[in-house]
């Protein structure tokens, strides 16, 4: 009887005592797509294939995928798959693109963040028609930490020839996703 | 005749006749008649019932009806139904009492199961509609660590309060859903979180 009444009193003090710091909840996605249309309208290119290395600046919205990480006790992580570039159309055809490089900007003041790097390389031989071009990231990138305001600034740079119509960008990023709500933190925070 | 003259034959010899010196009593018996009298009472209580129904209310765990059984004075081991007006669902438990007597401390590990149900319309207006698809199979299965107090006739009725922390899971249906210009779509999905969990009410000791 004393063993049973020794043994529930320390469970009871272990669970308390680490419950304490454990009142959260956490919602996973092992595959979350963010798609956002209309993105950037970009115009057509000369109507003769010349190489062109322009830069777009792209705004990438995932307020309505994740929370606002700026709350007290509020942790997420996103680790995209890839993030894919085509057209509003669908029909435009970016078989003249060698490689895109898409580079996120970590927020404003972040100096201890690099920016992180997804790249597309057209395959070879080239197909005759390509409509998206999926750039995958270069070594493991979290982009939680490049939310700023629920936007991620994404910086597009293209080797090759563009496509010789005017087109409206669109972005996917697709990946796993992980946001944790500590309460205990929420509230005494 | 015979017979009869041995049976009392044996039986005179089996008990000392009036007057005369019995055989030595054997140092367990000297034993026995040491006891003090109020020992002797409490061996002689009523044995605790072995069976009964457990009624109770709480979170995470719903309103539940339970059997129970107390193989062990310091233990119980329940298992019953519930329902926590999203779903129907299982749940069970073991509960550790250290001690008996009208006030009981216990500990007590649950778990439980919240079968998948349609709970759109009764989470109308608490989330968004890009939800739906999520609420239309929702369930979740629970975990438990609770103290508490029990009061009462532990052969008779006892009503409890317990407290403590839960940890829940479910898994959640793929959706999909438009705000403007974004979609967001989402597969293979789940939640879980650690809460406080309360529950209360009433021991039945039946049999």
């Amino acid at each position: 009887m004393k063993n049973a009444l020794t043994a529930a009193v320390a469970v009871a003090l272990a669970v308390s005592a680490a419950g304490c710091g454990q009142l959260e909840a956490e919602a996973n996605s092992k595959h979350l797509c963010v798609a956002q249309t209309n993105v950037a309208a970009i115009p057509a290119a000369p109507p003769v294939s010349v190489p062109f290395a322009p830069e777009v600046e792209l705004r990438l919205d995932l307020g309505d995928a994740v929370p606002n990480l700026n709350q007290e006790g509020v942790e997420a992580d996103i680790h995209p798959e890839a993030i894919t570039l085509g057209s509003v159309a669908g029909n435009v055809s970016f078989a003249g693109v060698e490689t895109l490089t898409l580079t996120v900007q970590p927020p404003t003041g972040r100096t201890d963040l690099t920016p992180a790097e997804f790249r597309y390389e057209r395959a070879t031989p080239a197909p005759s028609e390509i409509f998206s071009l999926p750039a995958k990231p270069v070594g493991s990138v979290d982009l939680a930490d490049y939310i700023e305001g629920d936007i991620v600034r994404i910086r597009a740079s293209f080797s090759g020839s563009a496509p010789q119509q005017a087109w409206t960008a669109t972005l996917e990023m697709c990946g796993a996703v992980r946001v944790n709500v500590d309460y205990w933190k929420k509230i005494t925070g | 005749m015979p017979v009869v003259v041995l049976l009392a034959a044996l039986l005179g010899a089996a008990e000392p006749p009036p007057g005369a010196a019995g055989p030595e009593p054997s140092p367990a018996a000297e034993h026995a008649r040491a006891i003090p009298p109020e020992v002797v009472a409490t061996a002689e209580e009523p044995r605790l019932k072995l069976l009964g129904v457990q009624l109770s209310v709480g979170a995470p765990e719903g309103a539940g009806v339970s059997a129970f059984v107390r193989p062990i004075p310091w233990l119980r081991i329940d298992g019953g139904g519930s329902w926590n007006y999203l779903s129907f669902g299982i749940n069970g438990g073991i509960t550790v009492m250290p001690w008996s007597g009208r006030i009981t401390p216990t500990f007590r590990f649950g778990a439980g199961q919240f079968f998948d149900s349609d709970v759109r319309s009764e989470l109308a207006g608490s989330f968004p509609d890009a939800f739906d698809p999520a609420l239309r199979r929702f369930g979740y299965h629970f975990y438990t660590a609770q103290l508490g107090l029990e009061l009462g006739n532990e052969n008779g009725a006892q009503f409890f309060v317990r407290g403590g922390l839960a940890w829940l899971r479910s898994k959640l249906e793929s959706t999909n859903f438009r705000n403007g210009d974004t979609t967001v779509t989402a597969d293979d999905n789940d939640i879980s979180a650690t809460t406080p969990s309360v529950q209360l009410g009433l021991l039945l000791h039946l049999w």
